[in-house]
């Protein structure tokens, strides 16, 4: 019988001209939109590969020269697209794309997109995850509410229910073609994406975030379709159950994320970007200046190397001390920096987990947090990226230091230079996104909170069918 | 239709006191606008409090200074450190460009400001290499709460939930048609009705706006513009609204298209056109200021010395007058200053192509504004009180051009061949930049295109209301 109303209810959407018409416009806009994003997102990609090879081209065309020389003319970390950022860019036009690599500093990422498109920038990027969790929720809502309130005033409801079908039949059916035309959405988002994706040498795109982006959303819809059948059973006219749910979408999609993300920035207040780097600063001075032969620590550790050695001056030694003194400054600097972008992340997780926790209230903003996540557009990758890229640094200025102490050169000796081949044998930077396991263990609270939604709007539904069938509610 | 008016909002009166959703919406309307006004008051603060910073950094570094230059030494652990020299000055004048706030500046907190509040000048200074003053959480700072956010984005809502039946009910319920047997025509009463509830949402935003600028202290000129710009919002969505009321049958088909209307216009169009404006920049690595700038940097030390004092007298050319100029050759210091005065010369130029590529992209704004009245009101505010892109990039030249002087200042010092001294310290110190003042700036296009939004929607009404009469009367 359920199947029956299903049938019936897709035929009544089909039959009707202008639904008929918004719906083929919105699997044209979200086939457009895909294909158009997975095409912008592979032109970034190969525009990513372009500058880490010519970055890489001049470095190792430097030629033969100093370790030190080449930690300061350092390298830089372009930040690729997220692994599914074609399906949702997520915060990626807010994060920096370049960072400098170089010695004795941590760099900030710079050349964000959205520093350079105008006051639009303000505004997101029509994705198809802005489609799914914005403006398919809202054709649910519009065709969803009026759908059994139209049964309702032309009789037709209780005409199925006096025939003896049942009101859980009657409520699953709305519930199940409301869920079926989302899904038929979301697949022609992925349809369209894959065939975008396969038919572009550079476009790409991931299995298995795929399958997790088609899970998620399908949960997402799921809750939406039952929360829009639920309303438009509980409500007492389709007029209601469309005001109330529209206010609801208003309220998940515009007014909750924005005033749970200005209540975290406000309790959990972040430091300027002056006060953070002057901290730096402050910190570091009291710690060796691998720059400066008169810095007390350097001159300590120089003993103990004299020491270690058996010799009484730095021109006795068989190595090369400034890059000794380079590394301890840089030790030094890398423990600082651990220690404030710690504490800076520890706050970032803080405004984070206020922000969860509107998302368990808010399956809008629920959704967004695991969709961005599965795509790799969210915090925690730009995190993982900011961490693989500082670790990248300390390796390479590192291994520069080491050379500069025992490539064979003589402390204060700057005419000293290592080979190009040295050069070509220390590894370019590889940012490898954290894997979706992982990624989503942090968004286990999101995930649940849409299992609990759907579950409740589920209750919802039966107890509204039961009550139909009762004739507790008007039919 | 005057006449009309007081039993118009007795009516609308009774009608809000009844209807629990149009009370509901309208204190969630000031909930929210309060919150953005808190907000906005916060960011402000936070910018006076880094702009303080600033200042404290800088006279600490000056009164630093002063101890090296009275005792003729420098730092116990940097004895090299010679303060007669232009490049120390330089370092210790720690000269700061400071961005003024504008009082209101709080009312555009969620824009999108790429540059600093204070920007530290010397001459390997870099004003595109920073970021904006704060650190953000970019989860969160995809959606601030901020006034323009409310009145660009929720007060249409607004004004279509006080709104939403006017027209529409009474062609439904055949209401109309007693109206015209009674009075002799409709269209008054109605547009009466629409205009109340303009009306009150425009002394909502008014109330929210004039808020903002008591809260923040702003002159009576600019506190006008902002409730101006509130109550013409207001107006243009009321029009809107009438379109609407003018056109539906039905209080569904009246949700439904004004709906319709509000996602097209706040949503889906500021969408489209952020996606224009952003996809053309999202192929760019800054290669020119990475991997091109970087490259130079090193092949400048290889430059002939000819060719670097012919750059640096084409650009600087009253040196040329400066007994160095006579010199056969410079000195080793002397050709590392002239080598800086050169790359300054090319990241002016990468900073003037960025400043254009800027306002490559505010004329998509610009022209966004007329696709959407949500995008117009956003350009107008943040021109307003100077936050946002525009404001960020016209910092930035101001920046450059402080970097500019500040080189020039220390290549004329290095060329006159003289020892500096506390008196040039203190006069360098005395002219440092003024502070940047964003001065308010013509939002012509975004006024002119709410105001084409504004005359077709109450057009638009006017006649369909006329229309909707005559076929009643026929």
């Amino acid at each position: 019988m359920m199947t029956l109303i299903v049938r019936l209810q897709l035929a009544n959407w089909w039959r009707d001209r202008r639904l008929a018409a918004v719906l083929l416009l919105s699997i044209g806009a979200l086939a457009a939109v895909s294909v158009w994003s997975a095409h912008t997102d592979a032109s970034q990609r190969e525009a990513h590969a372009e500058a880490a090879a010519e970055a890489r081209e001049q470095w190792e065309g430097r030629g033969p020269s100093h370790p030190h020389s080449m930690a300061h003319f350092g390298d830089f970390a372009f930040r690729p697209s997220g692994p599914l950022a074609q399906l949702d860019r997520g915060v990626q036009a807010r994060l920096g794309k370049v960072l400098r690599i170089e010695g004795h500093k941590q760099g900030t990422p710079l050349f964000a997109d959205a520093t350079r498109a105008g006051t639009v920038a303000r505004f997101p990027r029509p994705d198809a995850a802005f489609f799914l969790h914005i403006v398919v929720p809202l054709l649910l809502i519009f065709l969803g509410a009026m759908g059994l309130a139209a049964d309702r005033q032309s009789g037709r409801l209780r005409l199925s229910l006096v025939q003896g079908i049942g009101g859980r039949d009657v409520v699953g059916g709305h519930f199940l073609s409301l869920w079926m035309l989302g899904l038929s959405l979301l697949l022609v988002i992925v349809l369209a994406s894959w065939g975008a994706a396969s038919m572009g040498s550079s476009a790409h795109i991931d299995g298995g975030r795929l399958l997790a982006f088609v899970v998620v959303h399908g949960l997402f819809l799921a809750v939406v379709s039952a929360a829009v059948t639920a309303a438009s059973v509980w409500a007492r006219s389709g007029r209601s159950a469309l005001l109330a749910l529209l206010a609801l979408w208003v309220a998940g999609t515009a007014v909750l994320p924005r005033v749970t993300g200005s209540a975290a920035t406000a309790l959990y207040p972040l430091p300027s970007r002056d006060a953070f780097q002057a901290a730096i600063k402050e910190a570091r001075e009291a710690g060796p200046d691998g720059h400066n032969p008169k810095d007390s620590f350097i001159a300590k550790r120089r003993q103990e190397v004299l020491e270690e050695h058996g010799v009484d001056s730095v021109a006795e030694l068989p190595i090369n001390f400034d890059g000794i003194a380079m590394q301890l400054d840089e030790e030094f600097a890398n423990q600082i920096w651990d220690e404030h972008h710690g504490k800076l992340e520890a706050r970032m997780a803080q405004q984070s987990k206020l922000g969860s926790w509107g998302a368990v209230i808010n399956p809008f903003q629920s959704v967004d947090h695991v969709s961005m996540t599965i795509a790799g557009t969210d915090l925690l990758h730009d995190l993982s990226f900011l961490h693989q890229a500082e670790s990248y640094r300390r390796v390479l200025i590192g291994q520069l230091n080491h050379e500069h102490a025992y490539g064979g050169s003589k402390t204060g000796d700057r005419t000293f230079k290592a080979t190009p081949e040295f050069y070509a044998s220390l590894e370019p930077f590889q940012y490898a996104a954290p894997g979706l396991a992982t990624a989503l263990r942090h968004r286990l609270g999101e995930i649940l909170a849409l299992v609990v939604w759907l579950l409740l709007m589920m209750m919802a539904l039966l107890r509204g069918g039961a009550r139909l069938e009762r004739g507790d509610l008007s039919c | 239709m005057l006449r009309l008016i007081p039993i118009a909002l007795q009516f609308e009166r009774v009608r809000l006191v009844r209807n629990r959703v149009g009370m509901l919406a309208l204190l969630a309307y000031f909930a929210i606008g309060s919150l953005s006004l808190f907000l906005g008051d916060r960011y402000a603060s936070e910018w006076r409090a880094a702009i303080d910073g600033a200042q404290t950094a800088e006279q600490a570094t000056i009164e630093e200074a002063r101890e090296y230059i009275a005792t003729g030494k420098g730092p116990a652990d940097r004895p090299w450190v010679d303060m007669s020299e232009p490049m120390w000055q330089d370092h210790y004048a720690g000269t700061r460009v400071l961005r003024d706030p504008s009082p209101l500046v709080g009312i555009a907190a969620g824009a999108v400001d790429p540059a600093p509040v204070a920007f530290r000048v010397h001459r390997r200074a870099d004003p595109s290499a920073g970021g904006g003053y704060r650190i953000e959480n970019p989860e969160l700072v995809m959606g601030a709460v901020d006034l323009t956010f409310v009145l660009a984005i929720l007060s249409p809502l607004l004004i279509g939930v006080l709104g939403l039946g006017i027209g529409s009910r009474e062609r439904e319920e055949r209401i109309d048609r007693i109206i015209v047997v009674q009075s002799g025509e409709v269209r008054p009463w109605l547009m009466t009705r629409l205009l109340v509830v303009t009306g009150v949402t425009a002394a909502c935003n008014a109330i929210l706006c004039g808020a903002a600028g008591v809260i923040s202290g702003a002159s009576l000129h600019a506190a006008g513009t902002l409730i101006g710009f509130g109550v013409s919002y207001a107006a243009l969505w009321g029009g809107l609204l009438a379109a609407v009321s003018a056109v539906a049958q039905s209080v569904r088909a009246q949700s439904l298209t004004y709906g319709v209307v509000w996602m097209t216009v706040c949503i889906v169009m500021p969408t489209v056109a952020a996606e224009v404006s952003l996809g053309r920049v999202q192929t760019d690595f800054g290669v020119s200021e990475t991997l091109d700038a970087r490259g130079l940097s090193y092949e400048a030390y290889e430059l002939s010395i000819e060719d670097i004092t012919t750059g640096v007298y084409a650009r600087y050319p009253e040196l040329a007058e400066l007994p160095a100029a006579s010199d056969e050759a410079l000195d080793s210091g002397m050709r590392r200053l002239a080598t800086s005065a050169v790359l300054v010369a090319a990241m002016a130029k990468r900073v003037e192509a960025r400043q254009a590529e800027a306002r490559d992209a505010q004329r998509i704004t610009d022209r966004a504004a007329w696709t959407s009245p949500a995008v117009a009101l956003t350009v107008a505010l943040e021109r307003l009180v100077g936050v946002g892109p525009e404001a960020a990039s016209a910092f930035q030249a101001h920046s450059m051009d402080a970097v500019d002087q500040r080189v020039r200042w220390i290549l004329q010092s290095a060329w006159n061949k003289q020892p500096l001294d506390s008196s040039d310290f203190e006069a360098l110190v005395s002219s440092a930049p003024p502070p940047f003042r964003w001065e308010p700036r013509s939002a012509r296009v975004s006024q002119v295109a709410m105001g084409f939004w504004l005359v077709t929607a109450w057009l638009f009404a006017v006649v369909g209301l006329r229309r909707e009469e005559r076929r009643i009367e026929a």
